[in-house]
């Protein structure tokens, strides 16, 4: 199988962490991904927001180099990428804006055939021979250690289109802590939103809903969050240390991003990730 | 009912059943940010069934909406009303009509700029932008400084090599150049 890997706009700023921990977890199971070329951003939220054609047409480019390069399935860790890529796909599939799509074709010189296999990072880890992998790697096995497992919005909704867990109970991640051994904790803030695309624009906002979260996986015992999410990990991490945070007092909760604790339980070296983090991770690195 | 222009709009933007709508409410009740909207999503749907959308001209409630979806999720119509306010918002930009919250909006542009310039994303350059516009410089600077003695924030873009490939794509944003 011939895997393509899409890191995103965050993955090689904010999140080098995340990037880093994925790669470092592939190359570890003894699996290859290869960086499509000349990759674009998504458009994000800001994408989507002020036009339909860049909604549609950033990420699709994209989809359409990774079919050139003959991609079958394609790694995308970022899950604000996933999103619109799986609704990218979506669109495509439903024969929606298809002027576009031709104009596309006609200057990447391809026919998109708009089957690539699109994977979030859990998926990828769940698939039946990796996480045999990894569960035989296993060193450092994390020691029933609480952990609030945080799916956030973008992979989860809207269900038709990402079509990955449960969207009002998911459950995948919290799988793939216990074959980790780590114990997940019951909580129900796990796929609420923390507001991050309005990061920069609404911040009293956003220190509400985070504040929420973060209280509620504190509430249920939690020692950590993870996530899959640089958007999520960048404002729950971010916020709890910035002078707004309404709730400093109280213990602060690191947030790790999940292959950052699969790459630890596979004793990986992951000082260098955790040295990223603002809320310092408590695992011994 | 002769439906008017706006409210055509919409519809053709944002594909959404609306007239299956009956107004169960269940969309503004899980929506995260409703208490700080104008116009709840529920009504937003309501004035668009009885073709009162100018209303939505300048209405914050677009600009305040996460895009989280909870909304269609539990819609029992299947009803997006993230997918209205991205049509709502798109029009707005269109019309250069006046936008509901501006730090939003100059957001979004922001963004978007350093991708038409470089294909990617620049956090910096977004920043220094962003903050150049809303000459708000104290708001959220001990998280931002934090991040940069990270390492969290590259200093300098990265330009994609088809840099004309993306810049097509704006053709009808930024209208061809
Ligand atoms: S949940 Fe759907 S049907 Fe109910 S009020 Fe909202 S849009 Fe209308
Ligand atoms: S997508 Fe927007 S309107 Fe819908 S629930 Fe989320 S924030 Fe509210």
């Amino acid at each position: 199988m011939k895997t393509g890997y899409y890191p995103g706009c965050s993955l090689h700023s904010t999140a080098t962490e995340y990037n880093e921990s994925v790669l470092a977890v592939v190359k570890a199971i003894n699996d290859e991904v290869k960086e499509i070329e000349d990759w674009n951003c998504c458009g994000a939220t800001a994408g989507h927001s002020t036009s339909a054609e860049l909604a549609l047409g950033l990420p699709l480019r994209n989809l359409m180099l990774a079919e050139k390069e003959g991609f079958e399935e394609l790694l995308v860790p970022c899950a604000a990428c996933y999103n619109l890529f799986k609704t990218a796909q979506f669109e495509v599939a439903h024969g929606q804006k298809q002027d576009l799509v031709a104009d596309l074709e006609h200057q990447l010189g391809l026919t998109y055939q708009n089957k690539i296999n699109v994977l979030n990072f859990i998926e990828y880890v769940l698939k039946p021979e990796n996480i045999e992998k990894i569960k035989k790697l296993i060193k450092r096995p994390l020691g029933g250690i609480k952990v609030a497992a945080y799916y956030g919005c973008l992979l989860l909704r809207p269900h038709n289109v990402v079509g990955f867990d449960n969207p009002e109970r998911p459950t995948k991640m919290e799988k793939l802590l216990e074959a980790l051994g780590a114990s997940p904790v019951r909580w129900s803030a796990k796929n609420e939103c923390c507001g991050g695309s309005q990061a920069l624009s609404k911040p009293e906002l956003v220190v509400r809903l985070v504040n929420n979260i973060v209280t509620n996986a504190r509430d249920n015992e939690a020692e950590l969050i993870v996530t899959a999410c640089p958007l999520c990990q960048a404002n729950l991490d971010g916020r709890q240390i910035n002078w707004d945070f309404p709730d400093q007092n109280k213990q602060l909760l690191p947030v790790l991003y999940i292959s950052e604790l699969i790459g630890y339980a596979l004793g990986l070296p992951a000082e260098k990730w955790f040295a990223k983090h603002l809320v310092p991770p408590s695992l011994k690195a | 009912m002769a439906y008017n222009t706006l409210t055509m709009e919409i519809a053709e933007l944002s594909h959404q059943p609306v007239s299956r709508c009956f107004q169960c409410q269940k969309c503004s009740l899980g929506c995260p940010v409703a208490e700080e909207m104008d116009y709840l999503p529920h009504q937003v749907v309501d004035l668009i069934n009885k073709n009162l959308t100018e209303k939505l001209i300048g209405s914050n409630a677009s600009w305040i909406c996460v895009s989280c979806k909870t909304c269609v999720q539990r819609c029992p119509n299947g009803i997006d009303i993230g997918a209205i306010h991205d049509a709502l918002k798109n029009i707005h930009f269109q019309q250069k009509l006046p936008v509901g919250v501006k730090a939003v909006a100059d957001f979004y542009e922001s963004f978007l700029d350093t991708v038409y310039d470089y294909g990617r994303a620049y956090e910096l350059g977004m920043i220094v932008k962003h903050k150049l516009k809303t000459k708000n410089f104290t708001q959220d600077m001990k998280m931002g400084l934090q991040m940069f003695l990270k390492g969290k924030i590259k200093i300098a873009p990265h330009k994609i090599n088809k840099i004309w490939e993306v810049k097509n794509l704006f053709s009808s944003v930024k209208g061809s150049e």
